[in-house]
């Protein structure tokens, strides 16, 4: 018992809500990546307990001006919100899922100068537009403030691309799309046709698939989680007809990439993950 | 000089060169010879005892040789030299007198006698007053008076003069003046002009036949050689066709005397419109300075774009302050094949740019991993190929390429080959973008590619595995003075606020350290960086063959459009793009084009249609049916077949006469073996014009080429005594030989003085006396 309350105690310092006090500063603090200090510490208040010791499991990731030298970067966006099981919830899976997708996708597109590790960055800060791919989870805990949705709202228009992922069920849902309807209040959310580009410009995936958790998929449970029974690919495009937002509901992509190698996890839930991701990685770097 | 040559030979050199040289009493040659030896015997005898004082001794032989030349020039006289001659039979030859009636003799001169004009001059010459030329001309010849402009027509008297013919073709005149006056005995032809040709190209055929026939053509000039005060558009070079919306550059050259370090503004008028205002100052020392105006050619069709100077206080001529140029503005798609050897935001970024280019269709090829591409906006005209076209057929289709990021072992030598003739033999456009697999970084040094980069190549040690060169940040970027005035920079409608633009984006980085252009291209914009000592070259151009290749090294010029610091509004990256793209691209040719000499001509002009037609490797076609047809102004159509010139591959010619005033339109359509090859359209304009109003002063010379070839003189109005003079020894026309003494030179009586004054005076010296 003693080692979960502490766990939550840390997680709940470590996210940076004061109990009863003023309203929390928007989002974790993370640094631009640029920054040279111990990638521990850099996270530190940010990271939910499970994800910082996954995160001591891997190598540090190199840090230094050598970072923005790519042409491509796996970002996660960390956004302001509740917390999720004790953490940030735009942090879960958080950076192996993160670093295991890289690996991949090095080595399925293997032309793309991509940096190797994980990317994370809070929405005000603003290198944001140095990286034009972005990725999220958990949108259901996601409350976005004002000043956050001003500069992703110029993100996205400008030509930023954002991919959504792991987030389950009609409640969740609400959250996203009242979200989203803050954010960019004249896009609606369209659902994506299976014979739109972005299902076809590296691999061809010919049908949605529902892709469980871990939990799930190693032990064979349904693949659903709550109320979300059917997955959708939807997103949002921008006044040119260029799709700006992808959201993947009812399904957990992240987790995918994150157990690929785990031999229980199922291999046609990694495979068609790694599918996807790699076409919105291709798709976004060629629309 | 000439004057001082007639005093002392007697008479002009035009007669020495005219007349053979004789002795009328060559029978007194032996009397002379024994009568100079005797002399000279005498001379050497008496010398012989004669003793020079001390230190004179080696002046010995002066005074004998100065005695032997006297006596030389005596017996020379006593020979009796003379000119032989061969002079007209006083009113037996014929002399044509060719008048130039054209507009611009009707031009105010100064100097000029009678109304104060240059063809009031003519009329006061030929006015046949006693002392006028036509009076000096009849005392001794027929004469025959011609009027021409456009070929020449004899009058009866000066009244039938108007001076207002819209040209005068002085080679063509020439030629119908001596098919008028065939079978006459003709002396010569006297042209009266002031030299200004509408058609100069004509002249060198109309001088041979001349020379052949041995018709000396003596010129007199009209008008002063030189203006005071004016000013004129002397020359404007436009594209014949561009596409719309596109920044048209125009080359102008004005022309001015007495204006010199005077601002004057040219104006740019497009259908009342005026587009562009440019100040251009004119240089102290020269008399001409060239212009680059740029405007926007916004409307699509066949657009007259004027321009022009308005006339300043005190301009003598004003008519000849504007010129036409006809542009054809298109509002056809332009292809572009862009290839890249990576995923990268600045290819996604550009394309998004160039996305709705209403005239720039771009198809990209993108490798995303080994020997897999994915290709965007392939259309049904542009057969679909995986990778880099290995068909001359399927990249020759494109107006433009643009080359990403791909290293140089990717191509094979006959694909580079093909890149380089795109550029070379088809006239396309290409685009080198920098990148870590690009320029020398790609290993394109000593490839063929390397030919078509303007920047230098340097051998640079491959980076391996996960190496790659060293990125270059904080790249400030400033434009060099050739980029001030370059349509591909010009990231807003005012150039000043584009230029002073451009050092305030945001900083950009690159891989390539190219710190010089090769010879011949020109650098746009420069970049400095902390990080590197010397400044980059961020932008170069340079022509290769028919097309034209530029560079731009920076790797993420997508910065402009994705920053916090760039209001989302802000059309700064599209504009680059597009504006870069569309010069690209314009001008291209096609497979197959037809244009005239000119886009503007008189009224009964024939115009020559010249059509280059080339199948789809762009390789020339000598055997293929080619057929013009020609819109007149009044709707009517007239098929006109070009033929094969012989002069050169592909090059189809015919010729049309345009009679109508107004725009015409030529449509050609070319066929080899029955399958269509492609179709060309061009337009000009048929109005009176007045090209002889531009380089309006005198122009000596056309005339004295006239004369120079045919053995005539160019002369002054005032030396009319002399050119009869000239005309009267001429060996043409109805002759008689005649001997001129020559014995009575007074060059000969001051030699004979010279040389006996100075044996006395070297004797005297000499202590001989």
């Amino acid at each position: 018992m003693f080692p979960v309350v502490a766990a939550a105690l840390i997680a709940v310092a470590g996210a940076g809500l004061p109990a009863g006090g003023p309203a929390p500063e928007p989002g974790p603090q993370i640094r631009n990546p640029d920054d040279r200090r111990d990638p521990r510490t850099r996270y530190r208040r940010a990271l939910p307990p499970q994800a910082m010791r996954m995160f001591e499991r891997y190598p540090l990731r190199p840090v230094g001006p050598d970072e923005v030298r790519h042409e491509f970067y796996f970002t996660r966006l960390a956004y302001s919100g509740t917390t999720y099981r004790g953490g940030a919830s735009w942090s879960v899976d958080f950076p192996k899922a993160d670093r295991q997708f890289m690996v991949g996708l090095k080595r399925l597109l293997d032309h793309l100068d991509a940096y190797a590790y994980d990317n994370a960055i809070v929405a005000t800060d603003e290198n944001l537009f140095r990286y034009p791919f972005l990725y999220s989870v958990e949108v259901g805990y996601m409350m976005l403030s004002p000043d956050e949705r001003d500069q992703l709202r110029r993100y996205l228009l400008a030509g930023g691309f954002w991919v959504i992922d792991d987030f389950w069920g009609s409640w969740e849902w609400a959250n996203l799309e009242r979200e989203l309807s803050l954010l960019l209040p004249d896009h609606p959310i369209v659902e994506i046709p299976l014979d739109h580009p972005i299902f076809h410009c590296f691999y061809d995936v010919e049908e949605i698939l529902q892709v469980p958790n871990v939990g799930q998929g190693m032990y064979g449970g349904p693949t659903s989680e709550r109320d979300g029974y059917t997955p959708h690919v939807r997103g949002i495009y921008d006044d040119d007809g260029r799709l700006m937002v992808v959201i993947n509901w009812n399904t957990d992509l992240g987790d995918a990439w994150e157990w690929a190698e785990d031999e229980w996890y199922p291999v046609r839930f990694s495979h068609y993950a790694y599918q996807m991701g790699v076409n919105f990685v291709v798709y976004a770097m060629s629309h | 000089m000439a004057g001082l040559f007639e005093f002392l030979f007697k008479y002009r050199p035009a007669l020495f060169d005219e007349g053979r040289f004789t002795l009328a009493a060559p029978g007194w040659m032996q009397v002379a010879a024994l009568l100079a030896g005797a002399a000279l015997v005498f001379a050497a005898f008496t010398y012989r005892r004669l003793r020079p004082g001390a230190g004179a001794e080696r002046y010995r032989w002066l005074p004998p040789t100065l005695r032997s030349l006297a006596i030389a020039v005596l017996v020379l006289c006593l020979l009796q030299p003379a000119l032989v001659l061969s002079t007209v039979v006083p009113r037996e030859s014929f002399v044509g007198v060719l008048i130039d009636d054209s507009r611009s003799m009707a031009m105010p001169d100064e100097d000029a006698a009678g109304d104060g004009t240059r063809g009031g001059a003519v009329r006061e010459a030929l006015s046949g007053e006693p002392g006028s030329l036509l009076q000096l001309l009849e005392e001794r010849f027929q004469v025959r008076q011609l009027a021409f402009g456009r070929g020449a027509e004899r009058i009866e008297s000066i009244d039938q003069l108007r001076f207002a013919r819209a040209d005068s073709r002085i080679g063509e005149a020439l030629v119908s003046a001596t098919d008028e006056l065939a079978g006459l005995p003709l002396a010569g032809v006297v042209l009266l002009s002031d030299g200004a040709d509408s058609a100069p190209a004509e002249l060198g055929d109309a001088l041979l036949a001349l020379k052949a026939a041995g018709t000396p053509v003596h010129a007199i000039g009209l008008g002063r050689q030189r203006l005071e005060k004016d000013i004129e558009v002397a020359r404007v070079v436009a594209p014949r066709r561009v596409l719309r919306g596109a920044t048209v550059e125009v080359e102008v050259t004005l022309g001015q005397t007495g204006f010199g370090g005077r601002t004057v503004n040219l104006e740019v008028e497009d259908d009342g419109r005026i587009v562009n205002v440019e100040p251009v100052t004119f240089p102290r020392r020269s008399t001409a300075v060239t212009a680059r105006v740029m405007f926007a050619a916004s409307d699509e069709g066949a657009r007259e774009f004027r321009f022009r100077v308005a006339g300043q206080p005190g301009e003598e001529l004003t008519l000849n302050n504007e010129r036409i140029a006809l542009v054809e503005v298109t509002n056809r798609k332009e292809r572009i094949f862009f290839f890249e050897g990576e995923p990268r935001d600045e290819s996604k970024f550009l394309r998004r740019a160039v996305r709705f280019d209403e005239n720039l269709h771009l198809v990209s090829m993108t490798r995303q991993a080994a020997n897999k591409f994915y290709g965007i906006n392939f259309d049904e005209d542009t057969k679909r190929f995986d990778g880099f076209p290995n068909r001359r057929e399927d990249l020759f289709k494109y107006q433009g390429v643009i080359l990403g990021s791909m290293e140089a072992s990717f191509f094979t030598h006959d694909q580079m080959r093909m890149l380089v003739d795109f550029a070379a033999r088809r006239g396309g456009g290409v685009l080198l973008l920098g990148s870590r697999r690009s320029f020398s970084e790609g290993g394109f040094a000593g490839t063929p590619i390397a030919e078509l980069s303007p920047l230098v190549l340097q051998e640079v040690e491959p980076a391996s595995g996960e190496g790659r060169p060293e990125l270059i940040h904080d790249l400030q970027l400033a434009l060099t003075p050739q980029g001030r005035s370059h349509p591909a920079t010009l990231l807003r409608d005012d150039r000043a606020e584009s230029n002073e633009l451009w050092s305030t984006l945001p900083r950009l980085s690159a891989y390539q350290r190219a710190t010089e252009v090769k010879a011949g291209a020109t650098a746009l914009v420069k970049a400095e960086s902390p990080m590197v000592r010397d400044s980059l070259i961020a932008m170069a151009h340079h022509r290769i063959g028919r097309g034209r290749a530029i560079a731009f090294t920076p790797h993420d010029s997508w910065h402009w459009q994705m920053s916090a610091d760039i209001p989302l509004e802000d059309q700064t990256h599209e504009r680059l793009w597009r504006q870069l793209l569309r010069w690209l691209v314009s001008y291209v040719p096609d497979q197959v084009e037809v244009e005239t000499d000119r886009d503007r001509f008189e009224p009964g002009s024939t115009v020559t249609l010249r059509a280059m037609v080339r199948d789809a490797a762009f390789r020339e076609v000598n055997r293929a049916q080619v057929t013009a047809a020609i819109e007149l102004p009044s709707g009517a159509e007239v098929e006109v077949p070009l033929d094969w010139s012989v002069e050169r591959d592909g090059e189809f010619v015919g010729a049309f006469v345009a009679g109508e005033r107004g725009h015409y339109r030529v449509g050609v359509e070319a066929r080899s073996e029955g399958e269509l090859l492609g179709v060309a359209a061009s337009r000009f304009t048929v109005d009176t014009l007045n090209e002889e109003l531009f380089d309006a002063a005198r122009r000596d010379s056309v005339l004295g080429r006239i004369a120079r070839e045919t053995g005539g003189r160019q002369v002054e109005l005032d030396e009319m005594e002399s050119l009869v003079e000239d005309l009267a020894v001429s060996r043409e026309g109805t002759t008689v030989r005649e001997a001129r003494d020559l014995w009575d030179m007074p060059i000969l009586f001051l030699l004979l003085v010279a040389f006996l004054g100075g044996e006395w005076a070297v004797r005297r010296r000499l202590g001989m006396a």
